[in-house]
């Protein structure tokens, strides 16, 4: 069952991508690396994507507050759920590692019950190293806004480096 | 109120005033608590726990990047030849460090930040060292040549952050700490207040339902104080109500205690009057007389009055003819007005019915022939006027009697005290007119007693006008009275006539012959029993009151019969009319009810309104009325004129004396009955003889002799009682035999 709705989620993202079938090469710069449960690679075990490739994925753009930024921000990015199922990944947690190694776990269901977002523009702007980027992970705080706690405050990744889907 | 109710009054309101001020109390805490928890959450709600920790963490993580970036330079110092990819590392370290700076300008964390003016200081110091190590690192990611020099300068103010960063980390721990302690602190502190606001409001309720419990048992013991109260005054009134019983049945007793050796001197004054006697002591005898009986009257009103403060029967609702009634009541003083030289005068006004109403009528008779005698009391040489109106109103239709009299009138003084109890309008009104000052207190509680209204007007010398109405219901009259012409129409019945009365018997069935009809006479109850099982009657006339059987028992064994009997009418005639007697004729099977003495007009509406289907045609003969004499020159006054005309008009002037005769025949045979009783002491035996005598009496118009009769009923039957009768028999039987003469 899992399976097939992994299947199905896998299908649906791949035909909302413009780039049907295996994963492209990046061109850019790499910014993310999904490594672990992963279907698809276009690297040695993993999936990897510059700028563009997840600009093109499925996303949302959405202004909230939150505890690291003054005043209503808006951030914009792909869905994370779209980015692991480009990956064609599979698995019960999420560990999130940041560049300083940083590494925080989330469940999977933090991707697909709510729309969280791999957020590569602040303010519509891209984010550098400095400003916490280049990938956040934003939960969307002004949708839920029972999400706003410390539990989720801790899995807000910045400067997000790499993804490993586990089981 | 008791001293106690009092005091649980006083308590019931103390502990109510106690009550208000708990729950106002406790009111007052409760807001206090909902206050406290309200502002416990919004505290809660600012988060501050967790930005304080973030503040510290921010500032670790500072920390941190630091060390790493120094520890990267030093080991990019270290290379002999550093390649492009070593630089970007390194440069993503400062990068990251970078980053971490604006976390230390992040308003959020200002207050803790600022808390502490060594942190204040330090962290402007840190962002300078910070942006100041910028332009060798962005020459870096820019892929230029960065001399060696600079680097260790770098790597020197790298070394003089990290001092920073320590003392920042320490002293925000510091502040942090001290700020989480003083959060607990305050959070103890409200959790405290909170406590002893719960504690207070604990104490308070608790105050407040003990309070209500003694509130309840004061309610408690009040009640059962003023059930207690209730039954003392209960009782207090029984007893005061006892008291007054008592007293008039004193009264009662002392009544006819005087009254028995009173009949004895009106008796043996009466006997002595008859005989010869000298001018001097005839006079001394009709003093002795007229002194008794105004005793005995004034004795009659006393008991009268305490009968009616003993308490009443019910008022009647009985049709009665108010004309008739009037007319009686003057009859009654005719005699008395004459003496005085009074004349009496009848005037009827808006009378629209034929005079027929339902009510009480010898209590009005009694008003009436009270205020009469007053009028005609003070009243001499004048008129004494009654009037009779029907007055209508929207409640219903009333009766106004009014006597006015052209006497010495009542000054206006006087007037309101006439209506009480022993009140004369002065002292010497009873020593010139007597009397007890009970007659118009007596009247006045029958009128109210009839939910009417008693009053006068007077002019003192003018006269006085007394007037009462009453209440009445206006009915059609009755049976209309069917007149001698009508006889013709009558069926011819077989009737029996009970009566043990021999006058009452031979007067009824000298009426039921003259009405043509067959008459079969039982002398008492068992008789008539014998006679009803043996033939078929088309109507009964029964007596009530007959020695073996009485009228009662006797219809209830004929109803009891097979046949005819069951059905046939039986009619009660009976000279009491209460509503009390009805109602016993009619349980106990009767068809109708007639009160005596009958006279010829009510027989035949009897027998025509009683005659059974099947005999309704055998229709009488016109019947032959006797002689009409009605030259009544020898009826003396204390005859009922009107009777003694009917019965004559019926039966003629020798059947009428035929009837004197029986009676007077009849009368002996009861003189001698009622020596007997009294010889014996039979109360019973004397009541029944004396009843009886009233009967005959009556039934021939000889109304001083039923007077007599039915008063001596009331009293103890002795020597003089006796005497008075044989007495009055004995006027009677001189007067018939002078009349003979």
């Amino acid at each position: 069952m899992k399976t097939f709705l992994a299947a199905v989620l896998l299908t649906m993202s791949a035909f909302a991508t413009a780039n049907a079938g295996p994963l492209d090469r990046p061109e850019g710069a790499i910014v993310l690396t999904v490594t672990g449960n992963i279907g698809n690679t276009n690297a040695s075990g993993a999936a990897t994507f510059d700028l563009a490739m997840l600009e093109a994925l499925p996303g949302r753009t959405a202004t909230m507050e939150t505890p690291w930024t003054t005043g209503p921000t808006t951030f914009e990015g792909p869905r994370l759920e779209a980015v692991i199922a480009a990956a064609g990944g599979h698995g019960k947690r999420l560990l999130v590692k940041a560049l300083n190694d940083y590494t925080a776990e989330i469940p999977f269901e933090d991707a697909t019950a709510f729309e969280t977002i791999l957020a590569v523009k602040m303010n519509g702007a891209p984010m550098s190293v400095r400003d916490k980027g280049p990938l956040f992970l934003i939960y969307p705080f002004d949708k839920n806004p029972e999400l706003y706690n410390e539990k989720y405050f801790s899995r807000s990744v910045w400067q997000i480096r790499e993804i490993e889907v586990v089981d | 109120m008791s001293e106690n109710l009092v005091r649980s009054r006083d308590a019931v309101r103390q502990t109510g005033g106690a009550t208000k001020y708990l729950l106002a109390l406790s009111v007052l805490l409760m807001f206090g608590l909902a206050g406290l928890f309200a502002y416990l959450s919004n505290r809660q709600n600012t988060l501050q726990d967790s930005i304080r920790e973030d503040a510290l963490w921010a500032v670790y993580q500072f920390d941190r990047e630091t060390r790493t970036l120094s520890q990267s330079l030093t080991h990019y110092l270290a290379l002999s030849r550093p390649s492009p990819e070593d630089a970007k590392a390194l440069t993503l370290r400062y990068d990251i460090l970078y980053s971490r700076l604006s976390i230390l300008d992040n308003g959020k964390y200002q207050s803790y930040f600022e808390q502490s003016e060594t942190v204040d200081a330090l962290r402007p110091r840190a962002r300078d060292l910070v942006l100041g190590m910028e332009p060798v690192f962005n020459e870096l990611t820019a892929g230029g040549n960065v001399s060696r020099t600079a680097l260790e300068a770098t790597a020197g103010r790298l070394r003089d952050l990290l001092a920073i960063t320590e003392d920042l980390l320490t002293f925000t721990n510091a502040t942090v700490s001290a700020a989480r302690a003083d959060a607990r602190e305050e959070i103890m502190r409200l959790q405290k207040l909170s406590a002893w606001v719960v504690l207070a409001l604990g104490i308070s309720i608790a105050l407040l339902i003990l309070n209500l419990m003694r509130q309840l048992r004061i309610v408690r013991s009040a009640t059962d104080e003023i059930e207690a109260t209730a039954n003392k005054m209960a009782a207090a009134y029984r007893a005061a109500e006892a008291g007054n019983q008592a007293k008039s049945q004193f009264m009662a007793t002392i009544g006819h205690e005087i009254r028995t050796p009173l009949n004895a001197i009106l008796g043996m004054a009466e006997l002595l009057s008859m005989g010869r006697l000298g001018e001097e002591e005839r006079e001394n005898v009709r003093v002795i007389t007229s002194s008794g009986t105004a005793l005995l009257e004034i004795i009659n009103e006393i008991l009268d009055f305490a009968k009616i403060e003993h308490g009443d029967e019910p008022p009647e609702k009985i049709p009665f003819h108010a004309p008739e009634l009037v007319r009686q009541a003057m009859k009654v003083m005719e005699g008395r007005a004459r003496e005085q030289g009074n004349r009496l005068e009848l005037v009827m006004n808006g009378m629209a019915g034929r005079g027929w109403y339902l009510g009480d009528p010898n209590r009005l008779r009694r008003v009436l022939l009270n205020l009469l005698s007053n009028a005609v009391k003070f009243t001499e040489g004048g008129t004494v006027r009654v009037s009779l109106s029907e007055i209508r109103r929207d409640e219903g239709a009333r009766l106004l009697f009014e006597v006015v009299d052209t006497g010495i009138g009542i000054a206006e003084d006087a007037r309101p005290r006439l209506f009480h109890a022993f009140s004369q309008v002065d002292g010497t009104i009873s020593r010139r007119f007597g009397g007890t000052g009970l007659g118009l207190a007596i009247c006045k509680r029958i009128v109210e007693s009839l939910d009417g209204t008693i009053g006068l007007d007077s002019e003192v010398g003018e006269g006085s006008r007394f007037w009462f109405e009453v209440p009445v219901a206006v009915i059609a009259a009755p049976v209309p009275a069917q007149t001698q012409e009508h006889a013709a129409t009558l069926p011819r019945l077989n009737v029996l006539l009970v009566e043990d009365n021999a006058v009452n018997r031979e007067v009824a069935s000298q009426f039921l012959q003259k009405l043509g009809q067959d008459v079969t006479v039982a002398v008492d109850g068992a008789e008539a029993v014998r006679l009803a099982a043996e033939r078929d009657f088309d109507l009964v006339l029964m007596d009530m009151q007959m020695p073996v059987m009485d009228g009662i028992s006797a219809t209830k064994a004929i109803r009891g019969l097979p046949g005819k009997a069951r059905t046939v009418p039986i009619v009660a005639m009976t000279a009491n009319a209460s509503d009390a007697d009805r109602r016993r004729c009619m349980e106990a099977g009767m068809s109708g009810f007639q009160s005596k003495p009958i006279n010829m007009a009510q027989l035949s509406s009897i027998v025509a309104n009683h005659a059974p289907t099947e005999a309704r045609n055998r229709i009488v003969a016109p019947g032959k009325t006797g002689p009409a004499d009605t030259a009544l020159a020898c009826v003396r006054p204390d005859h009922d004129r009107d009777r003694v005309a009917e019965l004559i008009k019926a039966v003629g002037q020798d059947g009428f004396r035929h009837l004197v005769d029986v009676f007077l025949t009849d009368a002996s045979a009861l003189l001698a009955d009622l020596g007997r009783a009294m010889a014996a002491g039979d109360a019973e035996l004397g009541d029944r003889t004396l009843h009886s005598l009233k009967g005959s009496a009556s039934n021939l118009g000889f109304v001083s002799l039923a007077g007599l009769a039915e008063s001596l009923r009331k009293e103890r039957l002795d020597a003089a009682a006796v005497s008075r009768i044989a007495a009055e028999l004995a006027r009677l039987s001189e007067t018939r035999l002078v009349k003979a003469a």
